[in-house]
């Protein structure tokens, strides 16, 4: 199904699956499997979503009222649940995305340079 | 928020099938994308189906991470444990039925129990009222005095007691009512005038009585009724104020109802009348007789003063006490007074024995129950055990275990609950049953939130008790080991062992209450044969009150002697005595009486039971003097003539004559009582069961010469003629002779059924009772038999494939269970015979200690248990051996 070894993808980190989630959806409204495809293509095949997480995920978001959720049909004419944002979930995605940026540079600070390249 | 809520209401109903459908609709998507990619069409659709990994799992989580369906998936546990009941209806019916039993019968002791003696009087403050006991000064170093009072010394002491709100007081009586009401009785309270001030008790409907209504005598017919009276004898009329009630001879105007719940200050029976002391000669159609400061038949109670304490009030009431002493040497001469507490209905120190009785009843039956919650926790096992697969199945599918846990507690919450709803109907009966007992009636706690409450929580502890042991057990196992349908790890030991003591308890538990019930009924039988001391068929016994009005003078002994005469000439009367009162039948008294020479131990009750008889009591009844001579006519009259005090000969029984005179001749020595001389013992009788039938009681026979306080005599006829034609007789005998009312006549035999009623209730009781434990060990024994069999099944299986035959097998399970029944019937005939020995040390040589109860009792229990024990034992043992190897 896919192009690279298993080996090489990663587990996501906790929490991080909401603002992927959040961040694909922005992009227009998705069904669930769309929703996991399109995080593996634009994660160049190295986020490999559980679709056992992304469905209570997906629960999650819309308990918040950051998506909301309808009955519609795809592409290729199958029925799907299509997810698309909210305004609250837009104003969630501009804050964790804020978040996110900070604790990566904060994480990047204490790392430092990458020793192989260094 | 309101989308929030809005959005909380949607998801409530997002139903399974719809999170299904995008399950489904994923994986399908994802088919074609990989067909798309280049798979073929089944390849596709394995992938993606493999990638998704285990969708039961992931809709096992999407169902539980709705908080909101927690309802739902209760409502479908009960449905699934209802549906799984249905199946087994015998085990559902017999669980809910002895649930119901423990329940109701736990909840309606409690509810007495607490009726009684935790709740407080239903009056403003009841902490601050306080009840007046009176006592001797000889007695003072018995326990504390409980006397009661006269009214006389009661007005006296309205005047001296400081620190008081108020004392009032009322002495109850049995009043016969008249006019539609004729033949029926109630239960009263004679009161002082402040009687309701003093309590601060608000009237429900019109007014109560005025403390002026107390005076002067036989003035203001007025009365009021309980709201229990109001409802049950007029129909809640609602213009029940001014009506007419007659009552004993008189006319009463009804002037108040009091509010429900106030069931008087007395605990001996709820009081329905309350009327003003001063009418209680119209009232009762008796004499007057409160204005005898010696008529000790009255309670004192009074409210405390704001900043008062009882210390206060017991300092005046010793100076009140010295002052009477001295006052009235005579008749107060030894009286000490005692102020104590009153807030609940029944103080411990009033009836220390009735709530050490009711705690005792009440820890059997929460014995029995525990028993019954842990018998039907090992059926639950069982039950249990044979659901193994099911639960591996689920927990494999990806249930959590808090969710099996759940699940496995809707089945017991259901039988549980519909044992609550029995409960409650047999609650209500026993309380009805218990409450209908005259001395009992002022403790029915109705059906009210406290007893639903108690209901409830028992409910609750039974659910605990036996549902979740199973459950959390359910929960724990390795769903695998389930899986493959094996018992997987062996019951711990600890758990085993539980399961063997308890058998072993039942066994010893049941043996005692089966041996004990067959020793009663034994002994109930042996007395229905009679060991009485007397001779009763062919006894007529006629209860007889003078007309009011009357005044008991020496014309009253001249009618009792009219009476006597005629009586005895009539046809097939051969003996005919006159007495206070008659074997088992109320009337005897205790008297304090000083045996001269006896060296008296500090604290020794002096009070013997006694009784005043006429001359040929003894040769009517058919008793036998082994000394001496009963009474004669010159006994009954002494040298005056007129003023009767101080006669000088008394017949004793042999266990008085024992007591005092161990060893020695009894004729010829003296005792004292009141203030008398000596009276010298002219005879002794033999042993007699003429206080009770179970116990013989140290007795002393008065010549009846004194009036008692109410005057009221029995006359003894022996007849050999048909007794409705003697009884007939008697009557108008009776009746003819002007100033008597209308006598009560029974028969010896219906006395000695009403008394063996008594007795034959209790051995019932308890037949009743061992029967329950029988049941409940049987129920044990095969519960754990069947869980031994469910556990080993495997074992079993091997063994029988190995070539073991299965009555091997059988005697391997029924060996175990042999030995339980032996060691618990072992631990049960000990506990037995000690309980029998301390019985028989309370009710004396009448209780029946044989050895073939205790036989029957083993027997009995023996055969029930190997019952019991054999059937799981036999369906163990039909194992097939194929498909146990197979499950290993």
């Amino acid at each position: 199904m896919s192009t690279q070894d298993d080996a090489d993808r990663t587990e996501l980190l906790q929490g991080t699956l909401d603002l992927l989630i959040l961040r694909t959806l922005r992009q227009g409204r998705q069904h669930g499997q769309g929703v996991a495809r399109a995080i593996l293509q634009n994660s160049r095949d190295v986020l490999l979503v559980e679709h056992g997480s992304l469905y209570p995920a997906l629960q999650r978001l819309e308990a918040n009222g950051w998506i909301r959720a309808e009955w519609g049909v795809s592409e290729n004419n199958r029925r799907a649940r299509f997810y698309e944002l909210t305004k609250d979930g837009r104003q969630q995605l501009v804050k964790e995305t804020g978040e996110w940026r900070k604790l990566v540079r904060a994480v990047g600070f204490i790392l430092g340079p990458e020793t192989a390249r260094g | 928020m309101a989308n929030y809520a809005r959005w909380m209401f949607w998801r409530r109903w997002r139903a399974n099938a719809d999170f299904a459908e995008e399950i489904a609709s994923h994986v399908q998507l994802e088919a074609d994308q990989l067909q798309r990619e280049g798979m073929s069409a089944a390849d596709a659709r394995h992938v993606a189906r493999r990638t998704f990994g285990n969708v039961g799992a992931w809709k096992e989580r999407f169902h539980e991470s709705r908080r909101v369906l927690l309802i739902d998936n209760i409502g479908r546990d009960l449905v699934h444990a209802w549906r799984g009941l249905r199946r087994s209806p015998s085990f559902a019916i017999v669980v809910v039925f002895t649930l119901a039993i423990g329940i109701g019968a736990n909840a309606a002791i409690i509810s007495v129990i607490d009726t009684a003696f935790l709740r407080k009087l239903p009056v403003p403050a009841p902490e601050r009222i306080f009840a007046i006991f009176s006592g001797d000064v000889h007695n003072r170093a018995r326990s504390p005095s409980i006397g009661w009072n006269s009214f006389p010394d009661y007005v006296d002491l309205r005047a001296r007691v400081e620190g008081a709100d108020g004392l009032a007081a009322y002495s109850m009586e049995m009043l016969p009512l008249g006019d539609t009401l004729a033949g029926t009785s109630v239960w009263s309270a004679l009161v002082s005038g402040n009687y309701f001030d003093v309590l601060g008790v608000r009237p429900a409907r019109g007014r109560f009585i005025r403390p002026d209504e107390e005076a002067p005598r036989g003035a203001h017919s007025v009365v009021v009724i309980s709201d229990a009276f109001w409802k049950s004898r007029f129909a809640r009329d609602e213009h029940i104020v001014g009506r007419q009630l007659a009552i004993g001879t008189g006319r009463f105007t009804i002037v108040g109802v009091a509010p429900p719940g106030f069931t008087g200050t007395h605990p001996e029976g709820r009081t329905d009348l309350w009327l003003p002391y001063t009418m209680s000669a119209e009232a009762s159609g008796k004499d007057y007789v409160f204005d005898n400061r010696d008529a000790r038949f009255t309670a004192i109670i009074g409210r405390l003063a704001p900043a008062a304490s009882l210390l206060q009030v017991q300092g005046s009431l010793d100076r009140a006490a010295h002052d009477l002493r001295t006052t009235y040497p005579d008749l107060d001469g030894a009286l000490t007074l005692r102020a104590a507490k009153h807030e609940r209905l029944v103080t411990f120190e009033q009836a220390p024995e009735a709530l050490v009785s009711f705690t005792l009843v009440w820890a059997m039956i929460a014995l029995l129950h525990l028993v019954a919650c842990s018998n039907i926790a090992s059926l639950m096992l069982a039950r249990a055990a044979a659901r193994r697969q099911e639960v591996g199945i689920r927990i494999c599918l990806g249930a959590s275990r808090g969710r099996i846990a759940l699940q496995s507690l809707a089945e017991p919450a259901l039988l549980a609950f519909f044992g609550a709803v029995g409960g409650v109907m047999i609650a209500r009966w026993i309380t009805l049953l218990i409450t209908r007992m005259q001395f009992m009636s002022a403790m029915d706690p109705g059906l009210d939130v406290r007893v639903l409450g108690i209901v409830a929580l028992i409910t609750v502890a039974t659910v605990v008790e036996f549902g979740l042991a199973p459950a959390l057990g359910a929960s724990r196992r390795d769903p695998l080991t389930m899986l493959r349908g094996s018992s997987g790890a062996r019951v711990t030991g600890s758990r085993d062992r539980a399961g063997r003591l308890l058998v072993v308890a039942q066994v010893a538990v049941s043996l005692i209450l089966l041996a004990n019930a067959a020793m009663l009924l034994r002994t109930f039988e042996r007395q229905s044969r009679g060991t009485l001391g007397f001779d009763a068929p062919h006894l007529l016994v006629a209860s007889v009150t003078p007309r009011s009005g009357s005044s008991p003078t020496n014309d009253w002994a001249s009618r009792i002697r009219e009476i006597t005469t005629r009586a005895t000439s009539l046809p097939g009367v051969s003996h005919v005595a006159v007495s206070s009162g008659a074997p088992l039948l109320p009337g005897g008294f205790y008297q304090e009486v000083v045996v001269t020479g006896h060296q008296y131990a500090e604290g020794e009750p002096r009070a013997v039971s006694g009784q005043n008889i006429g001359p040929g009591y003894f040769a009517t009844l058919g008793a036998t003097l082994v000394r001496g001579r009963e009474f004669t006519e010159t006994d009954r009259v002494n040298e005056a003539g007129v003023t009767f005090h101080g006669f000088d000969a008394v017949v004793v029984n042999e266990a008085m004559a024992r007591r005092f005179w161990p060893g020695e001749d009894a004729l010829g020595k003296q005792l004292s009582y009141r203030h008398q001389g000596a009276a010298t013992v002219v005879g002794v009788v033999r042993d007699m069961h003429d206080v009770t039938l179970s116990t013989i009681v140290s007795r002393v026979y008065f010549p009846l010469l004194e009036l008692p306080a109410t005057p009221r005599f029995v006359v003894i006829v022996r007849s050999t003629a048909d007794p409705a034609a003697s009884r007939l007789m008697l009557r108008s005998t009776i009746v003819s002779s002007s100033p008597m009312s209308e006598p009560s006549i029974q028969t010896m035999a219906e006395l000695l059924d009403g008394a063996l009623s008594l007795s034959r209730i209790g051995s019932i009781g308890l037949a009743i009772c061992g029967g329950i434990a029988l049941l409940l060990t049987a129920i044990g024994l095969y519960g754990l038999v069947a869980s031994w069999g469910a556990e080993r099944r495997n074992e079993i299986g091997i063994r029988l494939a190995l070539g073991a035959q299965p009555w091997q097998v059988h005697r391997l399970l029924m060996g175990g269970v042999g030995r339980l029944i032996l060691v618990g019937a072992a631990i049960g005939l000990g506990g037995a015979v000690a309980m029998i020995r301390v019985e028989k040390s309370w009710y004396g040589p009448s209780i029946a200690f044989e050895a073939w109860p205790l036989v029957v009792a083993v027997l009995v229990l023996s055969a029930a248990a190997a019952t019991a024990a054999y059937i799981p034992s036999r369906r163990a043992t039909r194992i097939d051996p194929a498909r146990s190897l197979r499950a290993e």
